[in-house]
């Protein structure tokens, strides 16, 4: 008798189901697909970062061999309308603007053309033989230059750069800050790049006798590109379907309608054949979106003890010159303010959010879009521990939602429960022995070397609570899922879910396997595809799917077993409820002799139908969100800052954090360090730079430095697990890692240096040095 | 970006002067550059090749003259390129200064560059380097053409 099939695989390591596939090279992403009769799309872009384009010469390039057409504004007109943030969005500039830049060129990576030859070197060949005349205009590269009135507006339709502004008290902040003692801090990350392994690309298959059009994206939200393209395209839907083949990573950067999407699938229909677009390395890092372009001032009114009484935030954003659409440039500051408060016990916040154009690339969400708030609060505690002269552990543990206070609505709004951060905290604290690292930090000390030691502690909505985005101005949908009962006994399973690294495969079917009471294997996951999946607007993005895509698969899962008992029932004349499924076999509970196999009640299934059921016994859910909806955790790390060479070593990681009960362990530790690893990216090594002129410098490797498994440390990682608050008691972790390292390492060099302030990641060897100097080490 | 070079010639600074104002006499002296058209007495067209590190450039360029003046032996050209493989581009204003200097002439140089595109993201830290490079070889060249030397450098 085998154990109970629910404990057979939810919280297994098991083989991912993806392995065999992408680890032996079998994956099918954008650049293996290969239609008929094929063109190849290369894009003519901006070199200037602003100015009028006086003249685009196509004629050397139209005669060159292969060139089969080229795309400009002219030949999109009543084939791609132009674009703008929907109207329904409040009180934000909304710009018009042209799928391909038609009379003036707004960044550098600005798409002018699509060159569509019958090879890819012959369209780039000739991309190169287009001759551009600009008429430079003044530039815009900066949040300040944004601001200031002199600056010309980036369109000629918005008087300013200016394209959103908020302003908010929660609370009474005012009484608070009033005679409080003050402790202030800021922050300007520089802008940071996606960096996706794939970049971003897609084939547009127009079918001219059919009318119907396929375009295979790259995408994390395949419903949401449909939906986009469709209207753009005046494509009806019933002739528009998306599918999403393997996705080599996105965190973020795939959830827009890109401009590019627009033109490709036009480019197909106007030349009537399937055109593939593949973005390279330079494209994807100049054109594609960058994240994390903001400045913020923070001020804490504090009491003696240390008791934060109120939040002080104001946060400026460069969304660069374009919206990244469907998000308006009003989408991320709200996130930040419903989160800035996090896990403590903040009762009043002022609050001020102002969004500007540059002439950058487009801003697009990045693995926890909303971080600022957490990397500027996390260093602000800190701050407040070294101007009070006490532990920032201490502070933390004075300030943080005890268990026993929840549940308990944040300042803004939702409401926290089952949030471990406390012992998140006491915990790392413990693993990290504060009390002997000091005695090693003064004696390393003593031979000139300099240690320093940091906390983080975060909470991230995955998916949050039911009243989590109702607090952001947000409506999410619930989640949907699809399960069927195959011919044979397996079971497929429909996801919304669009997974690009987060192994949905591997891990919606070990819910829907231990459910069902099957082998992992009779269980597929199928997902990317609109014709078959359920609807999201979403796809796959905020730290959603170990909730409601689980949640999801299990009651379409738990739907279909109810009708296979009720049908196996009939046929052993046994109540449904006295029946069991093991190993793929129905029987009464405990009695293997008088079972049926699965696969002969799906085959009366199908061959005798069943009154009113689809084929298959198929069955739809609708996940609704549950209470709690909190991960979380603390990190703490130790660096070494090198005073003669301004590097900084990462020591030691430890992470302890809270994010319910683990369906498969390899996967969410696997998304943990990830997670980390674009933190410490953000912390000490990246920047997508532009000059003051706007000119992009950090197009190659060479210039834009991502962490490597040098700088990457071994992270120790222990699970702490809350009561659960619901049946479905999985969430989300991927965004945390990011969320939380930043501070992390910012508060251990800081401690390094003695308490220094620091206002600017990356923390570059430059920048540790001239910290060094000012600290007079 | 703003660069600044200067370099002496052992001829007056009334023949430096005449050279420095017959562009199509000039432009064959600078490393890479090559005279392609003479559109008036004051605009040209010449094509630049480049090395930056490890990328080869090459630009087409229109120079155009905006000032020249005998009195105070300056003259300030202004030149549009474009890298011909679409890699970006450059402005520049290039104003050049003559004095006595002993027996010769001292040449100063002061260039305000703009570049753009893919040109100033490889090009922005050798830039300098690779200009000062260029300045001494066009020097030497300048006064091989002045009859100094053994005939321009190529």
């Amino acid at each position: 008798m085998s154990a109970p099939a629910a404990a057979r695989f939810v919280g297994t390591s098991v083989r991912r189901v993806e392995d065999d596939r992408i680890l032996s090279g079998r994956g099918r992403y954008i650049d293996d697909i290969r239609l008929p009769r094929m063109l190849h799309g290369v894009f003519l872009r901006s070199s200037i970062p602003h100015g009028r384009l006086t003249g685009v010469d196509l004629d050397a390039a139209r005669g060159l061999d292969g060139v089969v057409a080229i795309i400009t504004a002219a030949e999109l007109e009543g084939v791609a309308h132009p674009l703008s943030t929907r109207p329904d969005v409040p009180d934000v500039a909304r710009p018009v603007f042209t799928v391909l830049a038609s009379d003036r060129v707004r960044h550098v990576g600005d798409p002018i053309a699509l060159i569509l030859a019958e090879t890819r070197h012959q369209a780039e060949d000739a991309r190169d033989a287009i001759v551009v005349d600009y008429e430079p205009l003044e530039t815009v590269a900066s949040i300040e230059q944004a601001e200031d009135p002199a600056r010309p507006s980036l369109f000629d339709d918005t008087d300013s750069n200016l394209l959103y502004t908020e302003a908010t008290d929660y609370g009474d902040p005012d009484g608070a800050f009033a005679g409080a003692r003050v402790v202030r801090a800021s922050f300007a990350p520089a802008r940071v790049a996606h960096v996706p392994m794939e970049c971003r690309g897609g084939v547009a298959d127009h079918h001219p006798g059919t009318g119907e059009l396929v375009y295979y994206a790259t995408t994390q939200s395949p419903h949401a590109l449909k939906l986009g393209l469709s209207g753009v395209l005046s494509q009806p839907a019933e002739k528009l379907r998306v599918i999403t083949p393997d996705v080599g990573g996105a965190f973020g950067q795939k959830a827009m309608l890109n401009r590019e999407d627009i033109v490709v699938c036009a480019a197909s229909k106007l030349a009537g054949r399937p055109v593939k677009w593949v973005e390279d390395r330079i494209e994807n890092m100049t054109a594609a979106t960058h994240a994390r372009s903001e400045t913020v001032e923070i001020a804490a009114a504090i009491d003696d003890d240390g008791a934060i009484l109120a939040l002080d935030v104001n946060l400026k954003i460069d969304v660069g010159a374009y919206p990244a659409l469907p998000f308006p440039p009003s989408f991320l500051g709200p996130i930040v303010r419903t989160m800035v408060t996090g896990p403590y016990r903040i009762e009043h916040l002022r609050w001020a959010n102002t969004v500007f154009q540059t002439n950058k690339a487009s801003y697009g969400t990045y693995r926890g879009p909303w971080a600022i708030e957490s990397l500027v609060r996390e260093v602000l505690i800190d701050r407040i521990a070294y101007e009070l002269g006490l532990d920032p552990v201490e502070v933390r543990r004075r300030n943080l939602v005890r268990m026993d206070e929840q549940p308990r609505k944040m300042a803004t709004g939702p409401t926290l429960e089952g949030v471990m951060a406390l012992e998140t905290l006491e915990r790392a604290s413990e693993l990290i022995d504060q009390d002997s690292f000091r005695r090693e930090q003064a004696d390393a000390r003593a031979q000139g070397k300099l240690l320093g030691l940091g906390f983080a502690t975060y909470i991230e909505p995955a998916p949050g609570p039911p009243d989590f985005m109702s607090s952001v101005g947000m409506q999410l949908p619930d989640e949907r899922a699809v399960a069927r009962l195959e011919i044979d006994g397996h079971l497929t399973v429909i996801t919304a879910q669009a997974p690009h690294g987060q192994s949905h495969e591997t891990t919606l079917a070990q819910v829907a396997a231990s459910e069902f009471g099957v082998p992992l294997e009779h269980v597929r996951v199928v997902h990317g595809d609109t014709q078959q999946t359920p609807f999201s607007i979403i796809g796959t993005g905020g730290s959603r799917a170990a909730t409601m895509a689980s949640g999801a698969a299990l009651h379409a899962t738990r739907a279909v077993k109810d009708k296979v008992l009720e049908m196996a029932g009939n046929m052993l004349e046994i109540s449904p409820g006295d029946l069991e499924i093991v190993d793929a076999v129905v029987m009464p509970k405990g009695d293997a002799e008088r079972g049926i196999p699965l696969a002969q009640i799906a085959m009366a299934a199908y061959f005798m139908g069943v009154e009113g059921e689809d084929d298959g016994l198929r069955s739809t859910a609708i996940y609704h969100q549950p209470p709690g909806g909190w991960s979380g955790g603390t990190h703490a790390c130790i660096v070494e800052v090198d005073p003669q060479t301004g590097v900084v070593e990462i020591k030691r990681y430890v992470v302890v954090e809270d994010c319910g009960e683990l369906i498969h362990p390899a996967i969410v530790e696997g998304q943990i360090r990830g997670g980390i690893a674009q933190g410490i990216g953000i912390a000490l090594l990246e920047n997508a730079l532009y000059d003051e002129e706007a000119n992009f410098l950090a197009g190659t490797f060479m210039d834009y430095l991502v962490p490597t498994s040098m700088e990457i440390p071994t992270i120790e990682i222990e699970h702490l697990h809350s009561e659960p608050l619901a049946e479905v008691n999985y969430r989300g972790v991927g965004e945390g890692g990011t969320i939380a390292a930043p501070p992390v390492i910012v508060n251990a060099v800081a401690d390094a240096l003695g308490g220094a302030s620091i206002g600017v990641v990356p923390m570059t060897p430059e920048y540790v040095l001239a910290l060094v100097d000012e600290a007079g080490i | 970006m703003r660069l600044e070079n200067s370099f002496n010639v052992p001829a007056s600074p009334e023949q430096v002067w005449d050279l420095l104002n017959d562009v199509p006499r000039v432009v064959p002296n600078m490393p890479g550059a090559r005279l392609d058209e003479v559109v008036d007495e004051n605009t040209w067209k010449a094509t630049m090749a480049v090395k930056l590190g490890p990328v080869a450039l090459e630009f087409a360029a229109d120079v155009r003259r905006e000032a020249s003046d005998g009195s105070a032996r300056r003259t300030m050209l202004a030149v549009k390129a474009r890298e011909v493989k679409g890699r970006g581009g450059a402005t520049a204003t290039i104003e050049s200064t003559l004095e006595p200097d002993g027996d010769g002439t001292a040449v100063m140089i002061v260039t305000d560059l703009h570049m753009h595109g893919a040109v100033a993201q490889y090009g922005r830290a050798v830039v300098p380097d690779v200009a000062g490079q260029m300045v001494t070889q066009f020097a030497a060249n300048l006064a091989a053409s002045l009859g100094e030397g053994p005939g321009p450098a190529s």
